[in-house]
């Protein structure tokens, strides 16, 4: 009987009788270096384990025998070909080895018996994906509770009064249930009333106590189902700054999520992060905030959230430091006739660590702004002071080419799109990314259907615009298998550049106004654009990458390096699992690239 | 002198007991074996602070069937054999209960001999100074079914004695089979696992088939 890493992967699928019945059934096996484990075209009789040494998956279609797979310590092949019947490739020891065998006909009695076991085999790179987060959860940290949570799990009961009650009936019905809010029973969805509406109501509106509840109702609610995760209602309360999020289920109020109740729910750091954004009255305590935030992503990445949930989180977050940034830097008359955008990975809300500032300024027509550049300037130097690193490109607030009216970025826009070349395209993928974090959202959507409206028909812009996505080459084999230079691969380059600027042209051409690219992806599987299947592959690839790339970060940042060159992996280093997903995932990236060249046509490019 | 005399001796026992087993269900276990198997062996008999005897209370035996390079775990046999003469229960049978954790604990009989031997078959036997175990087994196979085992035996500790010599002249070889894995670089196993140090066993018997080879 053989003792196995119960822990590993796909054992750990089994439980302790199925392993108990594993370790009796396998045989060990010696191949000395250049042996034929198994053979192209072989029935596979056995699934081998590697106990000791190294095997090449080789593949032997061409003429010379092409390395397409390399398995050492604890890597298992042999099982695709008992399930396909045949081996497609040949395994050949390179070094002296020493196999465990799991026969035949005990797999496949495994395989009946176990379906989760089953699967691992046949998974498709979601699941595998899902598998190493959950492995890594149970590795070291519990599974984070607020990601298993659910709304439905922690909502109170509506307090609903009609909109003919009083002001004076509402402030009773609080004080005796100990609430700071209420609904008000309106046509369709009520409207919310709360203690400082009620205050405002009195105090600064000179209202009676006597005025019904419908004239001081806010209509526009914030709601979330009671499915949703309780993350995703944090995350909705900080990107609307509101403090509650009513809970609705099929057109029907059934209930209300106060920040106390997640705050009670749990104390996790993220909410203490917000908490302390939401608090900073002046730059030094948001820079204080602002500095937690890659404590923050430590602590996501450690509990196993994940990376598309952190990264709406820290988005969330993002925004809301830049906003209080702006408005502790620019005189608030400005908000009305201005709209400060971010843009980039910014834009996206992608960045996970701050890496750049990628920011503009959209006026609207006519807007008077006297020491608008000394004003902008300063938001840029307050920007770096909160740890937002200046853009290498200059495409900041500071710089005047970055600052301007609608007008002026429509006249922006066409000039991009006629002239096509390298510098204009870039600028045109920067913008199409630009998202609003304060002032008028209007005069981007303004400026955002000029771009639609210029460059969404125009076939040609469009292919030159695709083009870029096939400007760095896929770290892969001409056969398959991942590259492995001894300083890494450019994760950046070959895997999420391609994902990003593919995705944001097919948004681009299908007028889609997101700008994250999951949400892009969501987008156009909806739109019929992309096939679902593939786009949520895309997707996993992504999340993926960015994972991959946010551990070399954080490994630099706990070093004292410079986070923004970390796009180096070395593929050596990577766990089989992770190196067996980074492979897949590319081989999604290569598809996707060979998709787009047929679109676009970029084949004779 | 002695070094021809004792296979000269086991000769004449293995002819007399064939011609004697010839009518009987184990006559089958004198024929030569032409496959390509063999069983590789590891033990333990009484303790450390114990002589081994005949009479020793407690043998505990691993034994595991290989096949060209495929060492077959699956198939591999950990008993503990008692003396059904000394009274149960005895400490040392204990002892190589809990130590040694054997899948069975049965009386050193007839029936459980018989198992060994068809267990065995007539395959050829590897172990580490293999002669030593088969000696002081060999009483009890007599007592129980008459005869001792027939089978070819590969004894590592010589084998590793003449390779070390023919390679390292000037190392001394030793005796001790953990040093002698660690010489040849195959994994070491856990005293205390006697599946483990048979698979050890068959791990350096495939070694030294390599070392002939080249």
């Amino acid at each position: 009987m053989v003792e196995l890493d119960a822990a590993q992967l796909p054992f750990a699928l089994l439980d302790d009788a199925g392993r108990d019945q594993l370790c009796r059934g396998l045989d060990l096996a010696y191949f000395e270096p250049g042996e034929i484990i198994l053979e192209a075209g072989q029935a596979g009789e056995a699934v081998f384990l590697v106990h000791r040494g190294e095997v090449a998956e080789l593949d032997t279609a061409p003429q010379e025998a092409v390395r397409i797979g390399h398995y050492t310590e604890g890597d298992l092949f042999g099982a695709i070909s008992i399930i396909n019947g045949t081996s497609r490739y040949r395994f050949q020891a390179e070094r002296e080895c020493l196999c465990y065998l799991l026969p035949k006909a005990l797999f496949q009695q495994l395989c009946k018996h176990y379906p989760a076991f089953h699967d691992f085999f046949r998974q498709s790179l979601a699941h595998k994906a899902q598998l190493l987060t959950q492995k890594r959860a149970d590795a070291g940290v519990t599974m984070a509770g607020f990601m298993l949570a659910k709304v439905g799990e922690c909502m109170r009961e509506p307090l609903v009064l009609a909109a003919t009650a009083t002001i004076e009936q509402a402030v009773r019905q609080l004080n005796a249930c100990h609430a700071d809010s209420l609904l008000v029973e309106g046509d369709r969805l009520p409207g919310m009333v709360t203690k400082t509406d009620l205050l405002n109501a009195l105090i600064e509106q000179r209202l009676s106590a006597t005025v019904s509840l419908g004239q001081v109702a806010q209509p526009d609610l914030v709601t979330v189902t009671p499915q949703q995760y309780l993350f995703e209602a944090l995350v909705r309360m900080t990107r609307h700054q509101v403090a509650r999020v009513v809970v609705v289920e099929a057109d029907k109020v059934v209930g209300v999520v106060e920040l106390t109740d997640v705050l009670s729910y749990f104390s996790s750091r993220s909410y203490v992060v917000s908490l302390q954004l939401e608090q900073a009255s002046d730059l030094d305590a948001l820079a204080a905030a602002s500095q937690r935030m890659p404590e923050l992503v430590r602590a996501l990445m450690a509990q196993g959230v994940k990376l598309p949930f952190a990264m709406d989180l820290l988005a969330a977050l993002n925004g809301r430091i830049v906003e209080k940034a702006w408005a502790f830097t620019v005189d608030k008359r400005h908000d009305d006739d201005s709209c400060l955008v971010v843009m980039g990975s910014e834009g996206r809300g992608e960045q996970i660590l701050k890496t750049d500032q990628d920011n503009a300024l959209i006026l609207d027509d006519g807007a008077q702004w006297s020491n608008i550049e000394q004003d902008m300037a300063r938001l840029t130097q307050t920007l770096i002071a909160l740890g937002y690193p200046p853009c290498p490109g200059n495409i900041m607030v500071s710089n005047p080419e970055w600052v301007g009216s609608v007008t002026t970025w429509k006249g922006n826009i066409a000039k991009w799109a006629s002239l096509r070349d390298g510098d204009s395209l870039m600028k045109l993928a920067i913008l199409l990314d630009a998202s609003a974090v304060a002032g008028r959202a209007d005069l981007l959507e303004c400026v955002r259907e000029e771009l639609f409206e210029r460059c969404a028909h125009d076939e040609l812009l469009l292919s030159h615009f695709a083009r870029a996505a096939l400007r760095f080459s896929t770290p892969l084999t001409l056969f398959g298998s991942l590259k492995k230079p001894q300083h890494g691969i450019d994760i950046k380059k070959g895997g999420i550049f391609p994902i990003v600027h593919g995705v944001r042209t097919l948004a681009l051409e299908r007028r889609i106004a997101a700008t994250s690219t999951l949400a892009r992806l969501e987008a156009l599987a909806e739109d019929g654009r992309l096939n679902r299947r593939f786009a949520d592959d895309l997707g996993e690839a992504l999340a993926l990458f960015a994972e991959l790339r946010l551990r070399q970060q954080l490994a630099r940042l706990e070093v004292g390096e410079e986070v923004a060159a970390s796009n180096q992996v070395v593929v050596q280093e990577l766990s089989s699992l992770e190196r067996d997903l980074l492979r897949e995932a590319l081989h999604i990236v290569k598809d996707f690239k060979q998709r787009l060249s047929h679109r676009y046509h970029l084949e004779y490019t | 002198m002695q070094r021809w005399i004792d296979p000269l001796r086991r000769a004449v026992r293995r002819e007399r007991d064939r011609r004697r087993t010839a009518a009987t269900p184990y006559a089958w276990l004198f024929q030569p074996y032409l496959g390509d198997e063999w069983v590789a062996l590891a033990w333990r008999l009484g303790t450390n602070a114990t002589p081994v005897s005949s009479t020793t209370p407690a043998v505990t035996l691993a034994a595991i069937i290989a096949r060209g390079q495929r060492i077959m775990t699956s198939r591999s046999w950990v008993v503990t054999l008692t003396d059904d003469v000394t009274p149960a229960p005895c400490p040392m049978q204990r002892r190589h209960e809990l130590l040694y954790a054997p899948d069975a604990v049965v009386p050193g009989n007839r029936s459980s001999f018989a198992t060994l031997a068809e267990f065995i078959g007539n395959r050829p036997l590897v172990g580490w100074q293999l002669g030593q175990g088969l000696a002081a087994l060999s009483p009890r196979l007599r007592r129980s079914l008459g005869f001792e085992l027939p089978n070819a035996r590969v004894d590592l500790a010589a084998l590793h004695q003449r390779y070390l010599r023919r390679l390292h002249p000037h190392v001394d070889a030793t005796t001790d089979f953990t040093t002698a894995l660690a010489c040849w670089q195959v994994d070491d196993a856990p005293s205390y696992d006697l599946r483990r140090e048979a698979v050890a066993a068959a791990l350096l018997y495939l070694c030294f088939q390599r070392l002939s080879r080249r």
